[in-house]
């Protein structure tokens, strides 16, 4: 509850430093309140905090993906004055709506009702409909934003009338009483019910860019500016797969056998597609984002699978994405103040021009690649002995092929670091805050990969 | 303790490396870090380290140990890195090279040696990837033209294997006692609670990536690109040790996990690895490229390597091990000579050059000892393993012998005609004087010698590996 009424005062703060004039100061006040919010939650960890008749339950579930939200939005915040001048939007603007963004990230992630889930993926989406056509001279980035849009709500509708069939057949919008209905109705569960599950898995497997709901990412990535597209890759990616995970896990963990084969083969269908598509793009921004709909591939076997264990897997996961992502994505940035040049080619020559930003954007290709010693092998890994301590062997069959093809691309990445030439040869500019920040995600990567456990123990 | 200090050593001497401004200081801090290694591992092999076990809990929650160790077997192949690393890096001097390539070597030689020391699952398969990383780089930055396509199929074909032995790791992991390891000892005992048919599965899981490593017919397609477009010292990285993890894959982690598997299948991978020495002798023979032809030639040695330790006898075991070793310096001082031609000549196609004996004599010599060591003459060191490995093939298969046998006369074929070709005849046009500079002569010589007394006197190598192969055998059947 703290959290959220910090996260809207800054929002608000972020917004009065415009009327005063100091919109520099608004990337201040906003990074504080990042560090404050977690900070709160890392000081309330262990506590479970229901309101409004558990319309809200934050536990430390919903506490832990938080603190990942904060940290990746830090980050972003931190590294993005010097991407603000670049572009010709309102920064104070920005750092509102990317804080109302989070706003409804928590919510989604504490929800202990439905009306909350469908509250919170509205209140995540609607700001970063917005950001995504923040760039408004870019016919590209208002079309991302309209195909947002639109997409978005009809995804919207889908989860509303998937919410509503449930409810008609349960009568419940409370997610511990859903978990006993279907357990104590797991033989004879109404078609009703099942068809508003259904319906719930469009909306969220929209949300989280799953095939055949994947079509907006690689427009909308794309067109948007890089940093909105960083929050949306990694943000609003990881806030919706714990959201998903939470309510197959407390929510319809009784029906589960009915959906498990749908969501295997989503998951399936989902690492092929993303994979075999960003094989073929030149636009780095687009291989992210089919790269991102491969990552949510992978992620779905922590769905289908959903039990506790399945938590700490996902987080992992999570983190180690989000950390690779972050660090490819600020390399790009980098490389593209003066060029605005986005295709993969960009990092051409770069191991001779920067050898350290190289050996960064290598480390950071090879953890979304799944090699050890990274965060990225780790998570794969964890995924993968889920899968098949559950008898999912083809899965991890089908998640160790993709990873084969995912190399190909990510690899193609440090190829081109290392063996081509650059297109200039002015020396690269790299601001303080991107040292920081890329320190920060590398040494995750790297930390996260070397211990495995350290998670554990954080978290314990 | 001695061994975490031998695989912790190369790490830190690869940051200082990578420290160093400018490629010659950089050579010259690995080399010495390099030859700091030999004088740790030496109380080790003579017997005086008092303990060169070492375990401490990793992930504890997962059952996963930093455990490493040195049996008889795993001090032989911590040997051959040890000894070759530096001698690789010696070779280095006249190129040009920065310093982030000796700090990849230096990274490599830590990774090696953690591959022949884990004996934790785990810290195998993240032992056996980080080999990977920079012996790619290695081959993408200082490689010929062409590198790229090249070396992305050599990471790819690896990566297979090796995410294929992931899951077969796991899934002997997932059947082990209790709330699951990955030590070594329970993993060989997972397989009581699995049945032929998981075993197979697993079976072919794990040797899918031993058989990319080696390389084993038909899975070497990447190896004589790979071997002959990476720069000298990439290959003798890639023949001299990295081929050998493979072997060594087979003897610890693949033969004593799954018996049954090994028992149903290994007809299958005897006949491959046979294949492979018959198949890769006669490409061999056809080749006019000196690299192309020394990779093939590698390629034959290891299959009869691979033959012999699935025959799975006390004989053929030592014959591998004893083979892994001789092979890995013969295959080393035979890229170098390449090497050496090369530079000199600017050709390594047999057509082109002729008469080196002449201008050089100290140089043919020690090349001459060199091939007499790869083609298996007695009193050479390869001869006491390829003898013994041919003995195993034969006992356990009559006709498997014969055919393995061929790789005799079929090497002494090629190796024969590579020497005529280069070094016999009259001299052409590129034929140069003087290709030893002090440096090559002393890392020859020492090859050579090592040729020599491994020969004439085998028997302290096989003592030392004789308990790890017996308690090996025991642990398997």
């Amino acid at each position: 509850m703290i959290t959220l009424i910090l996260l809207t005062i800054f929002a608000i703060i972020s917004l009065t430093t415009e009327m005063l004039g100091m919109r520099k100061a608004a990337t201040w006040t906003t990074l504080v309140g990042l560090l404050a919010a977690i900070g709160v939650n890392v000081y309330e960890w262990g506590a479970t905090d229901a309101i409004f008749s558990n319309m809200m339950i934050t536990d430390n579930f919903a506490r832990a993906f938080s603190i990942v939200l904060f940290g990746v939005a830090a980050i972003l915040v931190l590294v993005s004055p010097r991407f603000f001048e670049t572009y010709p939007t309102n920064r104070p603007e920005n750092y509102a709506l990317m804080l109302f963004s989070l706003v409804g990230g928590v919510m989604m992630l504490a929800f202990g009702n439905l009306s909350m889930l469908f509250l919170g993926v509205e209140l995540l989406s609607i700001p970063m409909y917005v950001l995504a056509g923040s760039d408004k001279q870019n016919l590209l980035s208002n079309e991302a934003s309209l195909k947002y849009f639109l997409m978005g709500a009809f995804a919207s509708a889908f989860l509303l009338f998937g919410i509503a069939l449930v409810y008609g057949a349960s009568g419940t919008f409370d997610l511990t009483l859903l978990g006993t209905y279907t357990t104590t109705h797991a033989t004879a569960l109404p078609p009703i019910f099942l068809t508003g599950i259904l319906m719930i898995i469009v909306a969220m497997a929209f949300k989280v860019s799953a095939v055949p709901l994947h079509f907006w990412a690689p427009d909308v990535y794309d067109g948007s500016p890089t940093l909105i597209t960083m929050f949306m890759a990694t943000i609003v990616k990881i806030a919706a797969f714990g959201t998903f995970l939470k309510l197959f896990v407390i929510g319809f963990s009784g029906a589960m056998p009915q959906y498990i084969g749908v969501l295997a083969a989503i998951a399936a269908i989902t690492m092929c597609v993303g994979n075999f598509s960003a094989l073929f793009q030149s636009s780095f921004k687009r291989m992210m984002a089919f790269s991102g709909v491969a990552h949510a591939g992978y992620l779905m076997i922590g769905i289908l699978i959903a039990s506790a264990s399945a938590y700490s897997a996902v987080l992992y996961y999570s983190i180690g994405y989000a950390a690779a992502t972050v660090s490819a994505f600020s390399v790009l940035l980098l490389l593209t103040f003066r060029s605005h040049n986005e295709e993969g080619e960009a990092f051409k020559g770069l191991a001779k021009k920067h050898p350290v930003l190289a050996a960064v954007a290598t480390i950071a290709m090879l953890s979304l690649a799944g090699i050890p010693p990274t965060a990225g092998f780790v998570g794969k890994y964890s995924l993968f002995v889920l899968a098949i301590q559950n008898g999912y062997i083809w899965l991890a069959v089908v998640g160790i092929l993709n990873s084969l093809i995912s190399v190909m691309y990510y690899l193609r990445i440090v190829v081109y670091m290392y063996t081509g030439d650059a297109p200039d040869d002015r020396p690269l500019e790299i601001p303080l805050a991107y040292k920081i920040g890329l320190f920060i995600t590398t040494s995750i990567t790297l930390l996260f990969g070397l211990m495995p456990d350290l998670l554990a123990k954080l978290l314990g | 303790m001695l061994t975490v200090v031998l695989i912790l050593f190369p790490f830190l001497a690869a940051l200082l490396a990578a420290a160093m401004p400018t490629g010659k200081m950089a050579r010259n801090v690995a080399l010495g870090c390099a030859s700091a290694e030999v004088g740790v591992f030496l109380p080790a092999l003579l017997g005086y380290a008092p303990n060169v076990w070492f375990k401490i809990p990793w992930v504890s929650a997962l059952g996963i140990d930093f455990h490493v160790g040195m049996d008889g077997v795993s001090m032989l192949m911590v040997l051959l890195t040890v000894a070759l690393v530096p001698l690789i890096i010696a070779t280095a001097k006249r190129k040009d090279f920065n310093s982030q390539f000796y700090a990849l070597i230096m990274l490599m030689q830590g990774a090696l040696i953690g591959v022949f020391t884990a004996r934790d699952g785990f810290l195998f398969y993240i032992f056996w990837e980080l080999a990977l990383i920079p012996i790619w780089f290695i081959c993408l930055v200082w490689g010929e033209e062409g590198r790229q396509r090249i070396t992305m199929k050599f990471f790819i074909y690896t990566l297979l294997g090796s995410l294929f032995m992931l899951l077969g790791m796991i899934y002997l992991y997932l059947h082990t006692p209790g709330t699951h390891s990955f030590n070594w000892i329970l993993l060989t005992q997972a397989h009581k609670t699995m049945s032929v048919t998981e075993q197979s599965f697993v079976f072919w899981a794990m040797f899918l990536a031993f058989a990319v490593k080696m390389p084993v017919f038909p899975f070497h397609t990447w190896q004589p690109d790979t071997y002959t477009n990476a720069p000298a010292q990439g290959t003798m990285l890639l023949s001299g040790i990295m081929s050998k993890m493979g072997v060594f894959g087979l003897m610890y982690w693949l033969l004593p996990m799954v018996p049954q598997g090994v028992a149903q299948w290994k007809d299958v991978a005897i006949i491959l690895s046979i294949i492979g020495i018959v198949y890769g002798s006669v490409i061999a023979i056809q080749q006019r490229d000196l690299k192309r032809l020394a990779a093939y030639s590698s390629f034959a040695h290891i299959g009869l390597i691979s033959a012999g330790v699935f025959a799975g006898s006390f004989t053929s075991l030592q014959g591998a091990t004893m083979q892994m070793l001789a092979h890995g310096f013969n295959i080393v001082a035979l890229f170098y000579i390449i090497d050496l031609i090369e530079q000199q000549t600017g050709t390594r196609r047999i057509d082109g050059l002729g008469g080196i004996a002449i201008a050089d004599k100290p140089f043919a010599v020690l090349a001459f000892i060199i091939v007499l060591g790869s083609v298996a003459m007695p009193l050479t060191n390869a001869f006491v393993g390829e003898f013994m490995l041919l003995m195993g093939v034969f006992n356990y298969n009559a006709i498997a012998g014969v055919f393995a046998g061929t790789t005799i006369i079929l090497g002494a074929i090629y190796m024969l005609k590579m020497y005529r070709g280069a070094f016999f005849g009259e001299a052409t046009v590129v034929t140069q004087k003087n290709y030893l500079d002090g440096t090559a002569f002393f890392v020859l010589a020492t090859l050579a010698a090592i040729v020599i007394i491994m020969g004439v006197c085998p028997k302290p190598f096989m003592d030392l590996s004789q308990t790890a192969i017996q308690d090996l055998l025991t642990t398997t059947f």
